[in-house]
């Protein structure tokens, strides 16, 4: 087995993870506007969404920064959770999730420990989902990073296709689309291939 | 356009005895595609797609392409796709391609490569994503185009010399996967 850091065993993945719960109160959001154009620094301690154009950065670490299909966004954004349905140009860093829909068109790069990435979504960088190696060559201490990382990594959530066959257009085996199975796993994939 | 799916024994070859333990770095030249970072993750924490393929396609050419390359990391990359991206750069690109993989990786790395080695005139570009570790979606990535100098298996394993070519495949339809190890420098 070719393991980079030579550990000898992987732990067992425990359960998946659950969501943990929110407040049951509404948060409150901004919005900027679709006329609306920002350059410079976004700061501030509620839910934004972005409608319109930013140009700068975006840093609101404890709130959802969503970007909507009209917005288009030359920023680094930070916060709890980024949802990215139109574009940018800069990086993501989310403490929760990044989330990229169908239509999202993102260049730069990703740091979260869980990423959405929705069939259709554009997306050209690096994913950085942190944390350490899986590893146990520690019994004591390590079983504790290796559990860490495995919980990590079982709450990865993945869609996989199942269904109808459809023949392979250059006479090859036979290929599977349709419908769709949930199981566990930290980048999660939805719709087909799309996972 | 759907999307297909196909076995994939160079996938199956390339991640064979590799750990599940997100130790790896993990490069794709292609396109980002949920399956696809759904199974790097397993491997690795730290992904990069890197959208050659448009880029190539783009009238800048090589600069596009040389942009949209990773620069050299700290941590090397230690997993490598390159699907149907060889055979659509010109044959000068070529060998710069391989160079700079060279770079941003280091002795051991892994590369899987898909190369159209039929000799048709026109053949249209691919997107590739990981179905499995042993399958791949794929699908037309726009028309067919005239193609470029066909890459016989000879010629991809002197192209990928810094490479050492561990095994390849003859798939159905013109299609060839290369499983190689990065030799010592």
């Amino acid at each position: 087995m070719w393991k980079k850091d030579e550990a000898e065993e992987t732990p067992e993945a425990p359960p998946r993870q659950k969501e943990p719960k929110r407040s049951e109160s509404p948060p409150r959001q901004a919005t900027i506007g679709r006329s609306i154009t920002i350059k410079g620094e976004v700061t501030g301690n509620e839910d934004l969404l972005i409608e319109g154009t930013v140009d700068g950065s975006v840093d609101l670490r404890e709130h959802a920064v969503t970007v909507g299909k009209e917005g288009e966004v030359k920023a680094s954004i930070r916060a709890r959770v980024v949802t990215v349905e139109g574009s940018v140009v800069g990086d993501l860093n989310a403490e929760e999730r990044v989330v990229l829909r169908s239509s999202a068109r993102v260049e730069g790069d990703i740091t979260s420990p869980r990423v959405v990435l929705d069939d259709g979504a554009r997306f050209r960088g690096g994913v950085d989902m942190g944390g350490d190696p899986i590893r146990d060559d520690n019994p004591g201490d390590g079983a504790a990073q290796g559990t860490e990382a495995a919980a990590r990594k079982a709450s990865v959530t993945q869609t996989r296709n199942v269904g109808t066959q459809t023949k392979d257009k250059n006479g090859g085996g036979k290929g599977e689309t349709g419908g769709s199975v949930r199981t566990g796993a930290s980048a999660t994939a939805s719709a087909d291939p799309r996972s | 356009m759907a999307w297909r799916q196909r076995s994939a024994p160079g996938v199956a070859a390339l991640l064979d005895n590799v750990a599940e333990d997100r130790s790896h770095a993990v490069l794709d030249l292609g396109t980002a595609a949920p399956s696809s970072l759904e199974i790097y993750s397993r491997y690795g924490r730290r992904v990069r797609f890197a959208e050659v393929l448009e880029a190539a396609r783009s009238p800048e050419g090589w600069p596009a392409v040389l942009r949209a390359l990773p620069p050299q990391p700290e941590d090397p990359y230690d997993l490598v796709f390159a699907w149907d991206i060889l055979d659509r750069l010109y044959p000068q690109e070529r060998p710069r391609l391989v160079e700079h993989l060279t770079r941003i990786t280091e002795p051991g790395a892994r590369l899987h490569a898909v190369v159209e080695s039929s000799e048709r005139a026109t053949t249209a570009p691919l997107h590739f994503a990981l179905a499995d570790v042993d399958r791949v979606h794929y699908r037309t990535a726009g028309p067919d185009r005239p193609a470029r100098d066909p890459l016989l298996p000879a010629e991809v394993e002197r192209l990928l010399a810094p490479f050492e070519v561990m095994r390849a495949f003859t798939l159905k339809g013109g299609l060839r996967e290369y499983v190689a190890v990065r030799r010592k420098d």
